[in-house]
């Protein structure tokens, strides 16, 4: 049995995945926190409810590139999110990155990723206390 | 994998950082340094001006340095008659270094290195999270 297929675990792995993806996308806002005309990206948000309608069963719901700009393009691969421009505050050379807001960000991430590895956890021994093979874990 | 391109980003985010640094200090080092003649001009201040450009195998948008710039004219003047680099009347062009802006930029600079180890940290605080699962 593949644990993918459970769909709690399929939206852990989804969370996990969204968490590392935005923790690049952080990594490059803060890499760029000095350069001219840069400005700060974000992901969207997981939107829960269609996660749910898409999510169920298979566990391989579609997690789809948002297209909001005539110039988007399709994603290849596992592309995870829309990577939408939030400039927060702007400096004069143009650069809209705040270091406080993308740290903040950073360790919200980083917190929350915490928390989706505990949770991930905790299932995993409730499956083995089910099982029978102790509740270590 | 994923974790490694945040990681890749923040290292190429503290080299730029740290090449900024390094033009800081030469701006502070040669705060003071004259011409040799008087029609020369005195040390000129640097600017580093970094690009964003993106990495084609890790599909991120790394910083790199896009150059070096001296910044032209605004020297000073100080009446100096002995200097080699004084003119007929004595004064001496100084370089259009200014120490206080150059402490302001290493302050940023500074902050901007931290804030890239800080975004290493939470990647290895995540990555050990996910090797943990393994232990069950």
């Amino acid at each position: 049995m593949d644990i993918g297929h459970i769909p709690l675990f399929a939206a852990f792995s989804k969370r996990m995945a969204w968490l590392t993806a935005r923790q690049t996308v952080l990594a490059e806002n803060v890499a760029n926190a000095n350069t001219p005309g840069y400005m700060a990206k974000d992901l969207k948000e997981l939107d829960f409810k269609s996660m749910l309608a898409s999510g169920n069963g298979a566990g391989n719901g579609a997690l789809r590139l948002a297209a909001d700009q005539p110039g988007h393009i399709a994603p290849v691969a596992n592309n995870i999110a829309a990577v939408v421009q939030r400039p927060d505050d702007q400096s004069l050379s143009g650069n809209g990155v705040s270091l406080e807001s993308q740290m903040m960000k950073v360790s919200t991430n980083a917190s929350e990723y915490a928390l989706v590895t505990t949770l991930y956890k905790q299932n995993i021994s409730m499956i083995k206390t089910v099982l029978g093979g102790g509740s270590s874990g | 994998m994923e974790l490694d391109k945040s990681v890749t980003v923040a290292f190429a985010g503290m080299s730029a950082q740290s090449q900024r640094l390094k033009v800081i200090a030469e701006n502070i080092a040669n705060a003071d340094s004259t011409a040799k003649t008087p029609d020369q001009d005195p040390y000129k201040r640097k600017i580093i001006s970094f690009a964003d450009e993106l990495d084609k195998k890790l599909g991120v948008d790394m910083v790199k340095v896009r150059g070096v710039s001296q910044v032209q004219g605004g020297f000073g003047r100080i009446y100096e008659p002995g200097n080699p680099a004084s003119d007929a009347s004595g004064y001496v062009k100084t370089p259009n270094v200014n120490t206080i802006t150059e402490m302001m930029d290493m302050r940023e600079a500074q902050r901007a290195y931290d804030a890239d180890l800080n975004v290493i940290d939470a990647a290895k605080a995540m990555l050990s999270r996910t090797i943990d699962l393994l232990r069950g």
